[in-house]
C-alpha cells in the first residue's frame, strides 16, 4: 500500500495551487462572473480540461484521482467554473455512453474549452434521484419527442449544449444531447449562489433524432460518472476547507479583543481545533473512497463503489458546511460581509450540495445501501439510491 | 398550573384576530414573508409600526404612563403571538425596544417629553451606534471620542455594523468622554444624535447574501449638544449594559419561529418528492419534529421568565439564554429549508427586497427567501452579542469567578 501521490500528481497539484493563488480570486460579492471566459481557456491550456478523458477522444486519460488533486486545488479558490458539470459530469457521460459521432463532435471541443456541455438531470419532483425522473421520452417514428422541466442545471446559462436525463419507459432512463437552439427547449437562465450561472430548462414537444441519444449512458454507467463527481466535490470542499481553517487561524491570532488575540481564548482554540479535525477526516474518507474506486473498476463491484462515494459526499458535505459556518462564526461581523471572501466558500459549498445533492441524502443512500447485493435481486434498494 | 385561556383572554385573542384581519393587508404579510432579515425595510416596518400606533398597541412592553397597552402577561403573549402567526412585519426594536427603556430609566424629564411619543409614534427612526471596527465583543474598547467644547460635544471616529444607519434620522451611540487616564468603563457615555448633522458619512456594508442592513459611520467633528446626552457624563457603560439585556431576551420570540416553522411545513408539503410530497420522507420529518420540540421549550421557557417579571423590569442573564437558542433554532430551521430546496437551493436572486415589484423571480414565493434567509441567518448568532459571548455570561451566572 502507497498513499503518496504520484510524481506527477504532486507536480499537477503544485501547478494548481500556483495558478489558483494567482488565478483563481473568488468571485467577489453579488458580482457574477461569466464563468467561461479568459480563466476556462487557462484551464484547458493547462491540460485540466482534458486530463480524464479518453485517449482515443484527444484526453489524456488519467483517473478520479487526478480529478480530484485538481480539485482540491480549485476548492482554494473557489474556482467556480464548470468544472465538475462539464468536464466530469458531462465529459464523463459523453466518454462512457456517446456515439462515436457525439464523442467526436463534442469531446475534444469541451477539451479545448472551446465549447460547453452541462448535464441536467435534477428536476423539483425528483429532486437528484435520477430513478424519479419525470421528463418523458416518447418514441416518436425513428426519433423521440421530450416533455418535461429541467431545474438547476449549472452553467446551463452558458452551455451549447446539454445533457437531458427522461424516461423512456418504466424502468429505462434515457440520456439526450440537446443543443441550445433546438425547437421547443426553453433556458432560463439565472445567478447561482457560487457567482456563476445556471439555468432551469423547459422541454416542450423537443423532437430529436435517435443520434441524440447517449446510445450507452446506461443508469449504470451515469451511477459510475455521478460517483466520480462526487468525490470530484469532496476533494473541492477539502480544498475549501483547508483555506478556511487556515484563515480563521490567521484572523484570529491578529484580532484583539479584551486585550489579547481572539486566539486566546480556550473556547476558540477548540472551535478551530475541530474545525481541522473534521477537515482531516474529510481528507481521508476522500482518500478512502478514491481507492474504493479505482478498485471498483477492477472488480466491477458498483454497489461498494457508489456507497463508498455516498459515505465520502455525506461526511464531507456536513463538514465543510460546518467548517464553513465556524470560519464565519469566529470572524464575527467580518465573516458575514462581502469584504472578507470566507462567505463566498460557504455559498460555494452551497452550490455543490445543490448540484449534487445534500449530504443528508447522501447519508440516506448510504443507509439504504447497506445489505443490497451487487445487481442481485435488491436492485430495488439501489434504485432507490437513486444512482 | 394552568394553561387554558380565561374567557376575557379568549375575548382578546378575537379582538386581535379581527385587528388582523382587518388591518394585515396580504401585501404587507407577503412583503414579510419575503424579508430576508429580521430587520424589515421602513417600508414595511415602519408601515405597520404606524397601523399599531394608531391603534394604541404599538408598545406592549411599555408601562402605561409612557403609552404602554397595560395588557398582562397573557394578553401580550397572545398579542405576539397572534401577530406573528399571522406574518405581521417585525417592528423595528432600536426605538421601541432599545434606546425607548433607556430614555424611561436614565432620561430627564425633557428628554423623555421629546423623545418618547415620537418613538411610539414612528416619528424618529432610530439607529444603535455601538460597534467599531476594533470594538465588537469588546465593546468596553470603543475609541470614538467626544470632546467637551462649551454646550456641545464634537465627535470623532467610526461605528460599524449599525444596521439601517442608512434609513435612521436618529441614533444613540457609546462614545468616550473624560481624559485619557479615566478609567475604561467609566469613560463612556450615552449620546443621542442627529443622523443629518454635518460631518456624519455612512458606507453601506453589503452582507453575503446580498442584504444591505449594515452600514459604516464615519464622524468627522461632529457637533452633538450637550443636552442630548443620556444620564451622566460616564454612566454610558452602565445603560448600555442594562440596554444589551433588553436587547437579548426582551420579547417574545418563539411567535417567530413558529410562523417560520409553518412556511417552512407549507414549502415541505408544497414541494413534490416522487408521487408525494417532501413532508413524506421520514427523515424530513424527523427533522421538522427536532425544530419544533425546540421551539415548545423555548417557548414555555418564554413564558416562565415572562410570569416572573413586571412590565418593564429587565429579564437579566437569563436573556442570554433566549437570545441563544433563538438563534440557534432560526439557524436550524434555515438549514432545514435549503434542504427542503434540493437543487433549487443552486438559485441566486441578489436583489433586494425581494418583494420589490419588478423583480423577476425563478422560485415561487414559498421557496424564493429560503436561500437568502439561511444565508442572513448566520449573523443571528453574531449581532447583539455573539453566542460564544453569551455562553460566558450564562458560565459567569452559573459558575462565579472561579479562579
Ligand atoms: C447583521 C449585524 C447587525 C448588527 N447590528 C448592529 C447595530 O445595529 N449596532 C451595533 O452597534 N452593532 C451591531 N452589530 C455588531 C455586533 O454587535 C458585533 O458584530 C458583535 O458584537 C461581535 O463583534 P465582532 O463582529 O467585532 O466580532 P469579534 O468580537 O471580533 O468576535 C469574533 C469571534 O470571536 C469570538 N470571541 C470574541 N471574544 C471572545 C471571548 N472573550 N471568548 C470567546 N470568544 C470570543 C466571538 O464570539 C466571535 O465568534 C451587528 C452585527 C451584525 C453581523
Amino acid at each position: 500500500m502507497n498513499l503518496q501521490l504520484t510524481s506527477e500528481q504532486q507536480m499537477l497539484r503544485e501547478s494548481a495551487a500556483r495558478w489558483v493563488a494567482e488565478r483563481g480570486r473568488p468571485a467577489q460579492g453579488a458580482v457574477t462572473v461569466g464563468p467561461v471566459g479568459a480563466r476556462w481557456r487557462e484551464m484547458a491550456d493547462m491540460g485540466w480540461l482534458a486530463m480524464t478523458l479518453p485517449e482515443r477522444d484527444g484526453g489524456l486519460g488519467q483517473g478520479v484521482a487526478e480529478a480530484c488533486v485538481l480539485a482540491e486545488a480549485l476548492g482554494a479558490g473557489p474556482v467556480v467554473e464548470p468544472y465538475l458539470p462539464a468536464v466530469v459530469l458531462a465529459g464523463g457521460l459523453l466518454a462512457a455512453g456517446g456515439s462515436d459521432a457525439q464523442r467526436q463532435r463534442w469531446l475534444a471541443a469541451l477539451a479545448s474549452g472551446e465549447t460547453l456541455v452541462v448535464p441536467a438531470t435534477s428536476e423539483r419532483a425528483a429532486g437528484h434521484d435520477i430513478g424519479l425522473t419525470a421528463t418523458r421520452a416518447a418514441r416518436q417514428g425513428t426519433g423521440w419527442v421530450l416533455d418535461g422541466d429541467k431545474t438547476a442545471v449549472a452553467a446551463g446559462d452558458i452551455a451549447q449544449a446539454w445533457i437531458v436525463a427522461a424516461r423512456a419507459d418504466e424502468s429505462t432512463i434515457a440520456f439526450f444531447l440537446i443543443e441550445r437552439g433546438t425547437a421547443g427547449v426553453t433556458p432560463r437562465d439565472f445567478p447561482s449562489i457560487d457567482g456563476a450561472g445556471a439555468c432551469a430548462l423547459s422541454l416542450r414537444g423537443v423532437r430529436l433524432d435517435d443520434s441524440a441519444r447517449l446510445p450507452g449512458a446506461t443508469r449504470a454507467a451515469f451511477g459510475q460518472v455521478n460517483d466520480q463527481a462526487l468525490l470530484v466535490a469532496c476533494a473541492e470542499s477539502v480544498g475549501a476547507m483547508d483555506t478556511l481553517v487556515k484563515a480563521t487561524v490567521e484572523y484570529t491570532k491578529q484580532r484583539i479583543q479584551f486585550g489579547r488575540p481572539l486566539a486566546a481564548n480556550q473556547v476558540l482554540r477548540h472551535r478551530m481545533a475541530d474545525m481541522s479535525i473534521a477537515t482531516e477526516e474529510a481528507r481521508s474518507i476522500t482518500l478512502g473512497a478514491i481507492l474504493a474506486l479505482q478498485d471498483a473498476e477492477g472488480s466491477g463491484n458498483a454497489l461498494a463503489r457508489t456507497r463508498a462515494a455516498a459515505a465520502a459526499r455525506a461526511k464531507v458535505g456536513m463538514a465543510a458546511r460546518r467548517v464553513a459556518e465556524e470560519a464565519v462564526q469566529l470572524h464575527g461581523g467580518m465573516g458575514v460581509t462581502e469584504e472578507l471572501t470566507i462567505g463566498v466558500y460557504l455559498r460555494r459549498q452551497m452550490a455543490l450540495d445543490a448540484m449534487l445533492g445534500p449530504a443528508e441524502w447522501h447519508l440516506r443512500r448510504h443507509a439504504q445501501l447497506r445489505g443490497a447485493r451487487d445487481g442481485g435481486s435488491e436492485d430495488r434498494n439501489v434504485s432507490l439510491a437513486g444512482t | 398550573m394552568y394553561r387554558s385561556l380565561e374567557p376575557e383572554d379568549i375575548a382578546f385573542r378575537d379582538e386581535v384576530r379581527a385587528f388582523l384581519r382587518e388591518h394585515l393587508s396580504p401585501k404587507l404579510s407577503r412583503a414579510t414573508h419575503l424579508t430576508t432579515s429580521v430587520f424589515p425595510e421602513p417600508e414595511i416596518g415602519h408601515a405597520w409600526h404606524r397601523i399599531l400606533w394608531q391603534q394604541g398597541w404599538v408598545a406592549p412592553g411599555w408601562p402605561v404612563e409612557y403609552g404602554g397597552t397595560g395588557w398582562s402577561l397573557v394578553q401580550r403573549w397572545i398579542f405576539a403571538t397572534e401577530t406573528a402567526r399571522a406574518g405581521a412585519p417585525a417592528l423595528s426594536p432600536m426605538g421601541l425596544k432599545m434606546v425607548g427603556p433607556v430614555i424611561m430609566r436614565f432620561g430627564s424629564p425633557e428628554q423623555k417629553a421629546h423623545y418618547l411619543p415620537r418613538i411610539l409614534a414612528g416619528d424618529d427612526y432610530w439607529c444603535q451606534g455601538y460597534s467599531e471596527p476594533g470594538s465588537g465583543s469588546d465593546l468596553a474598547s470603543l475609541q470614538t471620542r467626544a470632546v467637551r467644547d462649551g454646550e456641545h460635544y464634537v465627535i470623532n471616529g467610526t461605528k460599524t455594523w449599525t444596521t439601517h444607519a442608512h434609513h435612521a434620522n436618529r441614533m444613540f451611540a457609546l462614545v468616550r468622554t473624560g481624559s485619557e487616564d479615566t478609567p475604561r468603563h467609566r469613560g463612556i457615555s450615552f449620546l443621542l444624535l442627529d443622523m443629518q448633522s454635518p460631518g456624519i458619512t455612512i458606507r453601506p456594508i453589503r452582507t453575503i447574501g446580498s442584504d444591505h442592513e449594515v452600514n459604516q459611520v464615519f464622524f468627522d467633528d461632529v457637533r452633538v449638544p450637550v443636552a442630548q446626552r443620556i444620564g451622566e457624563e460616564g454612566q454610558g457603560w452602565a445603560i448600555a449594559k442594562y440596554l444589551l439585556e433588553f436587547e437579548r431576551g426582551g420579547s417574545l420570540n418563539s411567535g417567530g419561529l413558529r410562523c417560520h416553522l409553518e412556511e417552512l411545513l407549507r414549502l415541505a408539503r408544497h414541494t413534490p418528492r416522487g408521487d408525494g410530497c417532501m413532508l413524506d420522507d421520514p427523515d424530513i420529518a424527523l427533522a421538522f419534529s427536532q425544530v419544533e420540540i425546540d421551539i415548545d421549550a423555548l417557548e414555555m421557557t418564554e413564558l416562565r421568565v415572562m410570569a416572573s417579571l413586571q412590565t418593564g423590569q429587565n429579564p437579566g442573564a437569563v436573556s442570554s439564554l433566549m437570545k441563544l437558542r433563538w438563534s440557534e433554532i432560526e439557524q436550524a430551521m434555515t438549514h432545514l429549508g435549503v434542504r427542503l430546496l434540493g437543487p433549487d437551493a443552486l438559485v441566486w436572486e441578489h436583489t433586494r427586497p425581494l418583494f420589490a415589484a419588478d423583480a423577476r423571480p425563478v422560485l415561487d414565493d414559498l421557496a424564493r427567501p429560503v436561500t437568502p434567509k439561511h444565508l442572513n441567518a448566520r449573523a443571528f448568532t453574531i449581532f447583539g452579542g455573539t453566542s460564544e459571548i453569551q455562553r460566558d455570561i450564562i458560565a459567569r451566572e452559573l459558575l462565579g469567578t472561579v479562579y
